[in-house]
């Protein structure tokens, strides 16, 4: 039976959650893990997550809910690496780059793969480096990027150079490492500064791209890579890889599969972000599904390692534990976003915990030394498939605490868009397949609430370890997945008219249909609010506040603010207090309050920032630095290259 | 200023040609709504309602003329204020309003004036 080992396995370990806290908690102050090879300045931003426990949090005191309100731009950039697609030009740019603040630089990666280093408190451009990357869509819909990683030895040899070293990846997989103070290639680094991550894909029609950059960790690059989903029934095994962070050389590769499995399907790979515990030289992985990604014919054998958080030895690959979130996946529910480390203290303990946000919008928290959950989580008989050649988990595993983001039964239909498409979304569904969240794709159509956009996106959440609380934001997406038999996709594939939203999964029995759930106006056939933002306790798991954020733009119309907004991009918080944000459709930055969730001020900016911010102290002065690229999904045709940081006046 | 009439037309007319240089800023200008299709809406009404005063204003058009134009504007005033509104382009809200206030002078007005004795 399909994950019943697993739904075993997952039942025991909430019935021990009691005493599994208590052996698993450690005495002490609450303190974040801190790197050991190279402290990392807090007052900094050097990695994508601010810090290896990807908390998203800054001791940046200087801005705080008193004075946020006369925050100002500070200096603007434009990487000039933006393109709408089409005439000859480069595929549409998907700008998703985290700031990079580290070695008194600013580090930017754009959607042509070029680094850009700006001095901090002038935005000039200090250098720049042009891999000359191939700027072909080979995995995604457009030119995608979410920026570099930063390396600096912790023995630095004088006059030596690539003693710091920024990386960064492209959309053919191609790994580059330059100087961090002249951009110059690092020879010591594979072939002329350059790594080919392709030598590690086991099929080359399956293309790889590096889009995110590596988690850094003493002397050490994990790399996880995106691959061309939808299109295939069989991938490559979906390999995390550690390199040496000043040769290239591989120092070991980690299957996300069982010893034997995954053969038939494949991918499972780490296109996220991942967390490092230094203290328990641990790294953490935000493990995506196997493949095909709407059918698992092909894969009914117990997986219970994949669609996970995983734990593995930063030094040798060895696995930890592996702890699933979704058994047998059919929906793409990939694991998205690194899982946020941090101390919960209770009573008197501190327990070593790790906060995992999914696309479903569960928050699964977890002592982070095992894998067990803290707060109860129950198997929930779902709906099961009646798709010929799949088999359904009978369970999946849903959080009781903290409450899910996303309700169980979606909102009901839009009435508003239901007589603006003169009763099209009430037609539509009376077709659909639809019994609440874990509804499986079918033949005749299933409605999926919420559906692969989420739920929470790659961004994940913020926590403030010293409050305890955990902020995070999450989109509420319906889409539609229709399985295609074989036959019928390639007859219309003869013709010649393929939709659009029409994916092959070659070599499988179906072919998937995946769209959104809109009227013909592209109105959503679902009722609102499309986007919240929520601060969770995370003494008790219960929810603080949660707030419609954002607001929803269509052809220049602002909606009315209770409706939010579906984001993409993430928090960042910081210890006065504050939490900043862009991430919404309409191209706005916002920084909140943590203890009531209300806006203090919001920034204009040229496009949605679909990123993190960052946010350091240069020279005295705190800045908040936002990259606004927009995405085709949020705001199609609105994209920008702009990067833009905020400070308060002198 | 001869009358409440001149008046109330004289407002219309400046209100709207207001309304449609203030759209003509969101379309090229504005933050987060230039080169948008609604703020390219509003440049249209905006145009339709400067010429409609005019017209209805200054060349004193046959009355089943001026009962289409005052519909129209009705509407045109309603119609602009909402895009405006929500377009977040609050001065536009505001002159659509004030030109609507503008067209109920001139109307108003002008029926008092027509039961006045010869």
């Amino acid at each position: 039976m399909i994950g019943r080992a697993v739904m075993l396995a997952t039942a025991g370990v909430a019935l021990a959650l009691a005493s599994a806290d208590a052996q698993q908690t450690t005495q002490g102050p609450s303190q974040s893990p801190q790197p050991s090879a190279q402290p990392l300045d807090f007052q900094g931003w050097s990695t994508f997550n601010g810090d290896l426990a990807a908390e998203k949090y800054s001791t940046n005191a200087q801005i705080t809910p008193g004075n946020v309100a006369d925050l100002k731009e500070a200096w603007e950039f434009h990487t000039g690496d933006v393109s709408l697609g089409g005439n000859g030009k480069p595929p549409e740019t998907y700008f998703e780059a985290t700031p990079i603040f580290a070695n008194n630089t600013v580090y930017i990666g754009t959607p042509y793969y070029r680094i850009v280093a700006l001095t901090p408190d002038t935005g000039k451009v200090k250098w720049t480096f042009d891999p000359h990357a191939e700027l072909k869509a080979l995995t995604q819909p457009g030119m995608k990027s979410r920026g570099v990683a930063y390396w600096q030895s912790a023995n630095p040899v004088p006059g030596q150079p690539c003693q710091k070293i920024v990386y960064v990846g492209t959309m053919d997989a191609k790994l580059f490492a330059v100087d961090a103070d002249t951009g110059k290639r690092c020879q010591n680094f594979g072939t002329n500064g350059m790594v080919d991550v392709n030598q590690w894909n086991s099929d080359h029609k399956f293309p790889l791209s590096l889009l995110q950059p590596p988690t850094v960790y003493k002397n050490m690059l994990f790399v996880g890579w995106s691959g061309k989903d939808w299109s295939y029934e069989r991938a490559p095994i979906g390999y995390t890889l550690a390199l040496d962070a000043q040769t290239g050389k591989l120092k070991w590769k980690y299957n996300p599969f069982p010893p034997g499995a995954g053969q038939e399907s494949g991918t499972a790979d780490v296109w996220a972000s991942m967390s490092v515990d230094p203290s328990t030289n641990t790294v953490f992985l935000p493990v995506s599904s196997p493949s095909a990604n709407f059918y698992g014919g092909n894969r009914k054998e117990p997986l219970p390692t994949v669609t996970s958080v995983t734990a593995l030895d930063a030094d040798t690959g060895k696995l930890k534990w592996a702890t699933q979130l979704v058994h047998h996946d059919v929906w793409d529910f990939d694991t998205n976003s690194a899982p946020v480390l941090v101390n919960i203290r209770r009573g008197g303990q501190v327990i070593p915990a790790l906060v995992q946000s999914t696309k479903m919008g569960f928050l699964f928290v977890l002592n982070r030394l095992t894998g067990q959950p803290i707060f109860p989580v129950r198997e929930e008989p779902v709906p099961q498939t009646n798709v010929p050649g799949d088999a359904s988990s009978p369970t999946q595993p849903v959080p009781v605490l903290p409450q899910p983001l996303v309700a169980k039964r979606w909102p009901g239909i839009s009435t508003l868009a239901d007589i603006a498409g003169f009763g099209q979304c009430s037609r539509e569904f009376r077709k659909l397949r639809y019994e609440g969240w874990f509804t499986p794709p079918s033949i005749q159509g299933s409605m999926i609430y919420p559906a692969t956009p989420g739920g929470v996106e790659w961004g994940g959440g913020a926590v403030d370890p010293e409050r305890g609380i955990y902020v995070v934001n999450n989109s509420y997406t319906d889409q539609i997945y229709k399985l295609i038999p074989r036959a019928e996709y390639n007859q219309r594939k003869a013709k010649g008219g393929v939709p659009s939203d029409w994916f092959e999964m070659q070599g499988s029995p179906y072919a998937v249909e995946v769209r959104n759930f809109t009227n013909w106006l592209g109105m959503p056939c679902w009722k609102p609010p499309y986007g919240s933002l929520t601060a969770v306790d995370l003494k008790t798991g219960q929810q603080l506040w949660k707030e419609p954020f954002g607001e929803v733009q269509r052809w220049g119309f602002y909606m009315p603010y209770s409706w939010g907004s579906i984001t993409i991009g993430a928090p960042l918080v910081t210890k006065t207090g504050l939490i900043f944000i862009g991430a919404s459709m309409d191209s706005r930055a916002r920084a909140i309050d943590i203890n009531s969730g209300k806006v203090l001020w919001t920034g204009r900016l040229d496009a949605p920032a679909v990123s993190l911010p960052a946010t350091y102290t240069y020279n005295n002065k705190q800045y908040v630095v936002f990259t606004a690229g927009g995405n085709h999904l949020l705001v199609p045709g609105k994209l920008s290259d702009q990067v833009i940081a905020f400070a308060l006046p002198s | 200023m001869r009358n409440s009439q001149d008046w109330g037309g004289w407002l219309l007319i400046a209100a709207a040609a207001l309304a449609f240089l203030a759209a003509l800023y969101d379309f090229f200008l504005a933050w987060g709504i230039s080169y948008s299709i609604g703020s390219g809406i509003v440049v249209f009404s905006t145009a339709v309602m400067t010429i409609a005063a005019l017209v209805i204003v200054l060349a004193r058009p046959a009355r089943w003329v001026r009962i289409v134009l005052g519909i129209g504007l009705v509407l045109d005033f309603l119609g602009t204020a909402l895009a405006a509104y929500f377009l977040d382009s609050y001065l536009l809200t505001i002159l659509a309003l004030v030109a609507g206030l503008g067209w109920l002078i001139f109307v108003l007005s002008s029926n008092g004036r027509a039961e006045q004795p010869a």
